[in-house]
C-alpha cells in the first residue's frame, strides 16, 4: 500500500492499538528477560541466602531447643516479612518504569501503537513474578533444609504455618511491588520515598496506637497469620504489648484490604503513566 | 521567512504530516514557537544549529511531547488521541539509548513485535532491517558491546523495521564512520524514493544536501526557510561573501583583486592571509587559480568563511529584519 493508499484507508478510521494482552505478553516477557540478566538480580539473590544460613544454623545447633514450626514461624515473620519482603519488593518495584525512564528507552515503547496501561501492567507483572520467584525460591530451599532428614518436623503443624506464611509472603510482595512502582512513576526519587514509606509509615506507624495502626499493609498481613502466638517477642511486640490496645479484623476484611490496595495502586500507577509527559533528552 | 516552492519528492500533492501553529514551551524557554509546516513524501531536511529546536519539533510530531499550542496531524489525525497510527510512524531519538542487555537482533524482534507483527513476521523483517542497515554480522551481538557508529544504525534499523509511511530520524549520523554514514543517507535517500515521508535532522548542510534539496531551517523554534536548498543558496548569493586567501605577500595579492569591480572589500588580516569580501565571487574563484600558479604571490589556500550553516542562518535572519 502506498502513502496515498494508506491515507485514503486511514481517512475516517485511523488505525487502532495493540490489544492490551499481547501487549501485556510482550512487554512482560522482555521485561522477565531484562531482570535476570539484571546485576540487582544477583544482590537480592545474596539477600535471601541469609535466612537459608539461618536454618542451616537451627538445624546443627537449635533443633532441640527451638521446634521447626516454632522456628519458621519466626523466620517467616521476622526475617522474610520484616526485611526480605520489603527489601525485594524496594529494588525491584521502584524499576518497573523508572528504568525505562532512566534508560531513556521509554521513547521506543511511546512510539507503538499501545496501551501505555498494558505497557505498564506488563512491566508490572514481570516484577511481581520475579519478586515472588526470588522469594518462594529462598522459601522452597528453606523448607527442604528444615525438613530432610529431619522426619519430626513435618507435622500437620509446620506444613499449616509454613503454607501460611508462603501465600502471606506472596500477597506481600504483590502488594509492596504495586505501591513502589507506583511510586516509581509519580516520584522523581522513588527510592527515597520508597525507604520513607518503610520505615516512617509501615515500620512506625504499626506499632502506633490506636486503630492508626491497621493503615499499615504490615498490620493486614500479620492479621492473616493465624500462628502469631509463636512469633518471639520482637521490639514491633514489645511496643504493642506497652500499649496493650489489641484491635481486630476478620481474615477476609485484611485479604480484601490487601487486594485493593494492588488493585488501586496498580490502576493509579497505569493511569499516570498513561497521561504523564516525560521529557527525556 | 523565505517562501520557496519544495522540491518534487514522490507525491508532492499528499500532505503526510501537518503541524498547525505548534508552539511548545519549556517554562520560560520557548522549544518550538507558533509552528507551522506541511509535510510531503520524499525526503525533507530539517536543519538548525544545536538548540535551534529540532529535536523539540520531532518529539512534538512523534507525539512524544504534549503542544502547549497547536496540533499536529497525521494523514488528519491527531497523534495524541490516535496512538494506533503509530503504525505508520518510524522514529529514531537523539539520545543513544538501547536495550542494552538484548542483542541486536532480539531488541528488533521485540519493537517489530510490539507493531503488531507475529514472531516470524517480526523476524523476517528484523532480518531485512538488520540488511538495510548492514548490521547482520553484528545482530546476535549484545548490544551494550555496540560501537557508536553501530548504536546508531540498530536504531535506524528499529525505526524502519515495521516499514513505516513517515520516518522522524534525529541527527541519525552522529558518532558513525564515512562508510557507514554514505550507507545510511544512500539507505535515506532509497526511503524517499520509495514514496516514504522521511525527515531527517542535522546541523551540517551538507549531510542534507547529499539527501535531498528540500530543507526546512529552523532558528529559536521558528521556520526561517522552507523549500529548496538552491533558493536559499541564492538568498545568500545576494550577501557579500569572504574568502579568506593565505599566501606569501596579501599586499601583492591585494594589488590585483582592487582593480576587480566586484570586490567590495579588501583586507590584509595578517602578515600572511587577506579577506576578501565579494557580491560576486565565482569571478574571484576563477582567479584565484590563477594567482596560485604565480610564484610570486605564494598563495598556499583560501577557505569560504561563509559556507557553514551559522552564516546561512545569519543571513536568513538579518533578511528577516
Amino acid at each position: 500500500m502506498n502513502t496515498r493508499e494508506l491515507q485514503q484507508a486511514y481517512a475516517d478510521k485511523p488505525p487502532v492499538t495493540l490489544e492490551p494482552s499481547l501487549t501485556i505478553g510482550l512487554v512482560y516477557n522482555a521485561a522477565v528477560k531484562e531482570l535476570v540478566r539484571r546485576k540487582r538480580l544477583v544482590f537480592l539473590g545474596m539477600a535471601v541466602v541469609f535466612p537459608l544460613v539461618l536454618t542451616i544454623i537451627w538445624r546443627v545447633y537449635g533443633t532441640k531447643q527451638i521446634s521447626p514450626t516454632e522456628f519458621f514461624a519466626n523466620i517467616g515473620g521476622l526475617v522474610y516479612l520484616k526485611a526480605l519482603v520489603y527489601l525485594v519488593s524496594l529494588f525491584f518495584g521502584v524499576p518497573t518504569i523508572h528504568d525505562e525512564v532512566e534508560g531513556r528507552t521509554i521513547t521506543y515503547l511511546f512510539t507503538r501503537p499501545l496501551s501505555r496501561g498494558a505497557v505498564y501492567a506488563g512491566r508490572l507483572l514481570a516484577v511481581q513474578s520475579i519478586s515472588a520467584l526470588v522469594l518462594t525460591a529462598s522459601l522452597a530451599v528453606c523448607f527442604l533444609l528444615m525438613v530432610v532428614g529431619n522426619s519430626q518436623a513435618i507435622n500437620l503443624d509446620f506444613v499449616e504455618v509454613y503454607t501460611n506464611y508462603f501465600l502471606v509472603i506472596l500477597l506481600a510482595v504483590f502488594c509492596y511491588t504495586a505501591i513502589f512502582a507506583f511510586m516509581g512513576t509519580v516520584f522523581k526519587r522513588p527510592l527515597i520515598w520508597g525507604i520513607l514509606y518503610i520505615f516512617a509509615w509501615e515500620s512506625t506507624v504499626s506499632v502506633a496506637p490506636m486503630r492508626l495502626q491497621m493503615w499499615t499493609l504490615e498490620w493486614h498481613l500479620r492479621n492473616l497469620i493465624v500462628s502469631r502466638q509463636d512469633v518471639q517477642a520482637s521490639l514491633t511486640d514489645f511496643v504493642r504489648g506497652l500499649l496493650s490496645v489489641e484491635y481486630s479484623l476478620p481474615l477476609w476484611g485484611s485479604l480484601f484490604i490487601l487486594l485493593a490496595v494492588v488493585t488501586l495502586f496498580t490502576f493509579l500507577g497505569g493511569l499516570i503513566f498513561g497521561r504523564k509527559e516525560y521529557v527525556i533528552n | 521567512m523565505i517562501q520557496a516552492p519544495p522540491t518534487a519528492p514522490p507525491d508532492t500533492s499528499l500532505v503526510v504530516l501537518k503541524t498547525q501553529n505548534l508552539s511548545r514551551w519549556y517554562g520560560q524557554v520557548i522549544g518550538v514557537n507558533d509552528l507551522t509546516v506541511d509535510v510531503s513524501p520524499g525526503v525533507t531536511g530539517l536543519l538548525g544549529l544545536n538548540g535551534a529546536g529540532k529535536s523539540t519539533l520531532f518529539k512534538l510530531m512523534a507525539g512524544q511531547l504534549k503542544p502547549s499550542a497547536g496540533v499536529v496531524r497525521v494523514c488528519g489525525h491527531d497523534l495524541a488521541h490516535h496512538r494506533g497510527l503509530y503504525r505508520l510512524i518510524g522514529f529514531l531519538a537523539e539520545p543513544d539509548a538501547l536495550y542494552e542487555s538484548m542483542t541486536g537482533r532480539e531488541m528488533l524482534v521485540y519493537l517489530t513485535r510490539l507493531q503488531g507483527f507475529t514472531k516470524d513476521e517480526a523476524n523476517e523483517r528484523t532480518q531485512r532491517a538488520l540488511q538495510r542497515t548492514h548490521l547482520l554480522e553484528a545482530a546476535d551481538r549484545r548490544v551494550k558491546g555496540y560501537s557508536k557508529g553501530m548504536r546508531q544504525k540498530i536504531k535506524l534499523a528499529q525505526a524502519l523495521a515495521h516499514d513505516p509511511q513517515i520516518l522522524f530520524l534525529d541527527e541519525p549520523f552522529n558518532g558513525m564512520d564515512p562508510v557507514s554514514r554514505k550507507e545510511s543517507m544512500d539507505l535515506i535517500k532509497e526511503l524517499g524514493a520509495e514514496g516514504k515521508t522521511v525527515m531527517v535532522s542535522s546541523h551540517i548542510l551538507h549531510e542534507v544536501e547529499a539527501m535531498t534539496s528540500r530543507i526546512l531551517l529552523i532558528h529559536r523554534g521558528q521556520i526561517l526557510a522552507d523549500g529548496d536548498i538552491g533558493e536559499i543558496r541564492d538568498a545568500i548569493e545576494r550577501h557579500p561573501h569572504r574568502i579568506e586567501v593565505h599566501c606569501e605577500s596579501p599586499r601583492a595579492l591585494a594589488t590585483e583583486f582592487i582593480a576587480l569591480k566586484d570586490v567590495q572589500g579588501l583586507r590584509v588580516s595578517s602578515e600572511h592571509s587577506l579577506l576578501l569580501e565579494s557580491d560576486l565571487p565565482r569571478e574571484v574563484y576563477r582567479m584565484l587559480p590563477e594567482f596560485a600558479l604565480r610564484p610570486e604571490m605564494g598563495v598556499r589556500s583560501w577557505t569560504t568563511l561563509d559556507d557553514n550553516l551559522k552564516s546561512l542562518f545569519e543571513y536568513l535572519v538579518e533578511d528577516g529584519r
